[in-house]
């Protein structure tokens, strides 16, 4: 593991040591983060499961239905039937707030709250077929609109869960072990540069006592 | 109406073009078809599409229905000594061209690919008079009836009135129009249609839970069923309401379509069986030597071969297995 561009000073240590500390914390709580995201994630990827099944159901069933419709009656007289909306929705979007993700809220409301009136056409000229799909139609639109909120929320979460994620490993592989080894590196430097010291001022005493020494012989010698 | 002497040459024509028709075994070759060409091939032998270019798509099988009815209702205002007659079976298509294009108006829409091009009026000229306002050449109950879906349009922006507004004004047209002519076969259809149409329509209101004022105002005017009859059973059970129509002709077809109503849930069967109960209705028409009889109910039969047609060519496309397709398909005429 590559070690910092740093300076071993005492100040540099303090300060890396410091940051490793930060770093320690910080790496726990994203796990902590990640663990919890997780857990949501795949709560919520049960219930979308669930949901999208049941919604993949209606729709078969209301395929099958215009198919029906579309079979004993005319293409043209299906699209007069159906090309102008009776009901309408309005719909709201907010947002919450999951784990630091912002996942969509929908609010929708229907403009008429009729359940027998959402049928656009006649029932004279139309086949009873049709009454069946719009029905099922418009029932499946809460769930729809359900499920277009869960998938978000967990295409949001999956995409948070990974940062996260990166973020965790970038923390638990590089950055604390970087940190480590440079503070072992500025400890050891700091240590052999107080050694060097060390040594260092034995060496001077060494030769201040021979300097002693030798005075003294010399002393001796012209005696 | 004319003398049914006049009509030796068209029925002439009529018996021997009907040899021509699908009859069971046809669609049955039809239905047996592995794909959906070879499906579509069985109708060109049949007759149909001499007039399209190209029959080769079977995507395209929607306007090969469309130009054989086409086809035939020319066929018949050549021959018949009353061409006029045969307008009655075709105000279905200019209302639902009035439909279109009043919806396309309110919705700022051009919608010139689902208009109908064989309706009584030609569609370019109806087109252009609803936009001029100019209705001076439209009959007094079709104008009666676009007027009135303005200003109610207008008022509610409820899209719905168009198209019940118009329906009753196209069966009150259509009665007009059978009692002008003066045949009785021709009121005695039209009169089991209404019947048969206002069934089905109480039938459905009730099922999706509408009110008597909503299904009231829905009703066809015309019909030999008075709508007391239709207010008295709101509360009844489906059985007790069909038991008050036993005596009617019909009666019997309605007994069954409830009954596959309540086995399926679904009124297909009850259409189809007013299909089939309008198919045997004209099929007395065949063993009529002279008069219009023939000729009408060869064109009932005709759209009933051209509805059987999209079933199998829709069940074909879709890949939807053969006794599916088969449960939908109405009795045939020859």
């Amino acid at each position: 593991m590559a070690i910092m561009r740093v300076n071993p000073t005492r100040m540099e240590l303090t300060r890396l040591k410091k940051r490793l500390q930060v770093a320690r914390r910080g790496h726990k709580l994203l796990k902590d983060k990640r663990d919890e995201l997780m857990k949501k994630f795949l709560e919520l990827v049960r219930r979308n499961k669930e949901l999208r099944e049941r919604v993949e159901n209606m729709l078969m069933k209301v395929h099958s239905n215009f198919l029906i419709a579309r079979a004993v009656m005319s293409s043209e007289v299906l699209e007069e039937s159906l090309m102008f909306p009776k009901q309408s929705v309005s719909l709201e979007v907010s947002t919450k707030n999951v784990m630091s993700v912002n996942i969509p809220v929908f609010n929708f409301k229907t403009a008429s709250m009729d359940e027998s009136n959402i049928f656009p056409y006649g029932f004279a000229s139309t086949s009873a077929e049709l009454d069946g799909a719009i029905r099922t139609l418009s029932d499946v639109l809460p769930y729809m609109l359900e499920l277009a909120e869960m998938e978000k929320s967990a295409q949001l979460m999956a995409e948070e869960i990974e940062k996260t994620r990166r973020r965790v490993n970038a923390l638990e592989y590089v950055l604390i072990p970087q940190l480590d080894e440079t503070i072992r590196y500025i400890t050891m430097k700091l240590d052999e540069n107080e050694r060097g010291n060390l040594t260092r001022l034995m060496k001077v005493k060494d030769m201040m006592l021979e300097q002693a020494h030798q005075y003294k012989a010399r002393q001796k010698a012209a005696d | 109406m004319t003398a049914e002497t006049e009509y030796v040459y068209a029925v002439g024509r009529i018996r021997a073009i009907e040899k021509k028709l699908l009859d069971k075994s046809g669609i049955e070759r039809m239905l047996d078809a592995k794909s959906p060409e070879e499906a579509l091939k069985v109708l060109v032998d049949a007759g149909y599409g001499s007039n399209v270019g190209d029959a080769s798509n079977p995507f395209h099988y929607e306007n090969l229905l469309k130009e054989e009815q086409k086809k035939v209702f020319k066929l018949l205002k050549e021959i018949a000594p009353e061409p006029e007659v045969f307008d009655l079976f075709l105000l279905r298509n200019d209302y639902h061209n009035i439909k279109t294009v009043l919806k396309a108006e309110f919705l700022g829409q051009d919608s010139s690919d689902i208009l109908v091009d064989s309706g009584s009026i030609e569609v370019n000229k109806l087109k252009a008079m609803i936009r001029d306002r100019n209705f001076k050449e439209i009959p007094e109950i079709m104008k009666e009836a676009i007027e009135e879906c303005m200003d109610l349009f207008n008022r509610t922006g409820d899209p719905q009135v168009i198209d019940v507004i118009l329906d009753k004004a196209n069966f009150r047209q259509m009665k007009e129009k059978a009692e002008e002519s003066k045949y009785s076969f021709l009121i005695n259809i039209v009169e089991n249609m209404i019947d048969l149409t206002n069934i089905k329509i109480f039938l459905r209101t009730r099922n999706v839970g509408k009110s008597w004022d909503a299904i009231q105002k829905m009703l066809l005017p015309g019909g030999t069923v008075e709508n007391s009859l239709f207010f008295e059973s709101m509360n009844d059970s489906l059985e007790d309401f069909i038991k008050k129509l036993k005596q009617k002709p019909y009666g019997a077809i309605c007994e069954e379509g409830i009954e596959s109503f309540k086995n399926t849930g679904s009124f297909t069967g009850f259409e189809k069986l007013v299909d089939n109960y309008m198919i045997s209705l004209v099929k007395k028409a065949k063993y009529k030597a002279f008069g219009i009889e023939p000729l009408i109910g060869y064109l009932i039969a005709k759209e009933n071969e051209i509805k059987n047609a999209r079933i199998v060519m829709v069940g074909k496309i879709n890949n939807i297995p053969n006794e599916v397709i088969k449960e939908r398909l109405r009795e045939t005429y020859v």
